[in-house]
């Protein structure tokens, strides 16, 4: 199969919500050990539970340095958000070195506040939610709740965030050598709505073979062909059913299928071996219908050949994939289709479908146009099988 | 004098109408020539979904992520890759009282019976 070079790509910069179609980082950096872990952890967690409950938008900042009133002050860029997201939460990380007898008296003694820089804010003192020892790294960490400071924040159309961190009793070593031994980070949860703008897309797609052919490389490949298989996928999951009785008795129903019971002599098994002969007589019909039934056909992406490799940490490929072929009417056999499917098509007129019947969710790991590191979460993005329905 | 009726009818273009819906579809066991093994109901409202998937999808489709860049897809390369398509996204089952092959009276639910709601996929 083949898709087009230039909507894949326009469609990712969409994903990834850059504006330029193609950014330059002027000054590449490598984020801190600690940054990195945390979002490795969560990562990690989002594949595992598809999604998360803290929302589906996650961004670890790191700091610059500010001075405010003739004192050092902890600068976060939160520009750009989402018009339409929710701040779910926000945390402000701080590592302490030297994991000994001392660090929990110095970790009582270290302060946080948000810095008011707008005339409609209020000064706050954050509140710690978690001092202890980090089970993965060999350090020390504080942890306050930033929401609040956050959400005041995005509510003013603030493009930063201002904290300052004090130690009690003691003077503060200055900010610049603060940020390279205890590096503080600032990791915002977020919920958004987020889905595919597909005017944008189509228009920067047009936009750019318009000016490719403008230039004369006409004869430039359009279509990406890298790794084009079927993906057919004989296993299916259930469509969501709605009151459905919770019992093993009625699981044990629910796997029974429309035929059983309803005056079929033979059994299924024997159906599909009769079936299966018939077909084998054929080589041209088996063929033709492994080609024109329903099955799952797509290619695999990769970002590094779009040049995304230089933001995407994770995924390094995208699957994109799609049902294709034809349901049976009526269908012979009962393996791939729902009850409602097969009455469908032995009665009704309208045709029956080949359809996704399961869907997960595309997880991107990637620094954005600002530097920042994100974790986004695309619910319902990937087949997993295919299906009449 | 007859007061004149208060308000026009909303009249649906003939593309909206022909939108991603669930639609009216009655199984009649009758028909099916089952009437001798199903002893109750005689039929029920199975219902289907009907109707296209365009590109833009209006947000009352219910499309997925998936379906929206399938539609892209589509529109560029429509020989090759499908449409996303009007399927059930809920369902519900259906409990039939019919005599098995030994005439035994048997109640069985039979899951993805009825189809309760539809969308672009």
């Amino acid at each position: 199969a083949k898709v087009d070079v230039d909507l894949i790509n326009e469609t990712i910069r969409d994903l990834l919500h850059f504006k330029s179609s193609d950014p330059n980082v002027t000054s590449f950096h490598r984020s801190s050990h600690t940054l990195t872990e945390h979002m490795k952890n969560l990562y990690e967690n989002f594949i595992d539970e598809d999604s998360n409950e803290d929302g589906n938008l996650v961004r670890a900042i790191e700091p610059a340095v500010g001075k405010f009133e003739g004192q050092e002050v902890l600068v976060f860029d939160v520009e750009g958000f989402d018009s339409h997201e929710s701040i779910m939460r926000a945390e402000l990380h701080f590592y302490l070195r030297r994991r000994d007898s001392f660090a929990r008296r110095r970790s009582r003694q270290i302060r946080a506040k948000s810095v008011c820089v707008n005339e409609y804010c209020r000064q706050q003192t954050l509140k710690k939610i978690r001092v202890g020892g980090d089970e993965n790294l060999e350090e020390y960490k504080v942890i306050w709740d930033a929401t609040k400071s956050v959400f005041d924040s995005y509510h003013l159309d603030a493009k930063q965030a201002v904290f300052r961190i004090t130690r009690e009793h003691s003077k503060m070593r200055p900010y610049a050598e603060m940020i390279r031994k205890s590096t503080p980070f600032l990791v915002i949860y977020s919920k958004v709505n987020h889905t595919l703008d597909t005017v944008s897309v189509m228009k920067q797609t047009e936009q750019t073979k318009r000016k490719r052919r403008d230039l004369g490389n006409e004869e430039l490949r359009e279509y990406y062909n890298y790794n084009s298989i079927p993906l057919d996928n004989d296993d299916r999951e259930p469509i969501k059913r709605k009151n459905g009785k919770k019992n093993s008795l009625s699981e044990e129903i629910s796997s029974e299928d429309v035929w059983q019971g309803f005056g079929e002599e033979t059994s299924r098994e024997e159906r599909e071996r009769i079936a299966n002969e018939e077909l084998a007589n054929d080589v041209r019909v088996v063929l033709l219908q492994n080609k024109n039934r329903c099955h799952k056909e797509g290619v695999l992406v990769s970002l590094k050949h779009f040049g995304w490799d230089r933001y995407v940490i994770e995924p390094k490929t995208i699957e994109t994939s799609f049902c294709k072929g034809k349901c049976a009417k009526p269908m012979l056999t009962s393996g791939k289709a729902s009850n409602h499917a097969m009455l469908q098509s032995l009665f009704a007129a309208e045709p029956v479908c080949c359809a996704p019947t399961n869907l997960k969710s595309l997880n991107f790991w990637y620094r954005d146009e600002k530097g920042r590191t994100v974790i986004r979460n695309y619910s319902k993005m990937l087949i997993g099988s295919c299906s009449c329905l | 004098r007859k007061n004149r009726k208060k308000g026009r009818k909303h009249h649906n273009t003939e593309a909206e109408s022909n939108l991603c819906r669930r639609t009216d579809f009655y199984v009649d066991f009758d028909d099916l020539n089952w009437q001798d093994w199903i002893m109750a109901p005689k039929g029920y409202d199975a219902y289907q979904c009907q109707g296209s998937c365009p590109n833009p999808m209006p947000a009352q489709l219910n499309a997925t992520n998936h379906a929206i860049i399938q539609s892209l897809l589509h529109s560029l390369r429509p020989d090759e890759v499908p449409p996303p398509c009007c399927v059930p996204t809920e369902t519900s089952p259906l409990s039939i009282l019919y005599m098995d092959v030994d005439k035994v009276i048997v109640i069985r639910e039979y899951a993805d019976m009825r189809v309760e709601s539809c969308g672009c996929r």
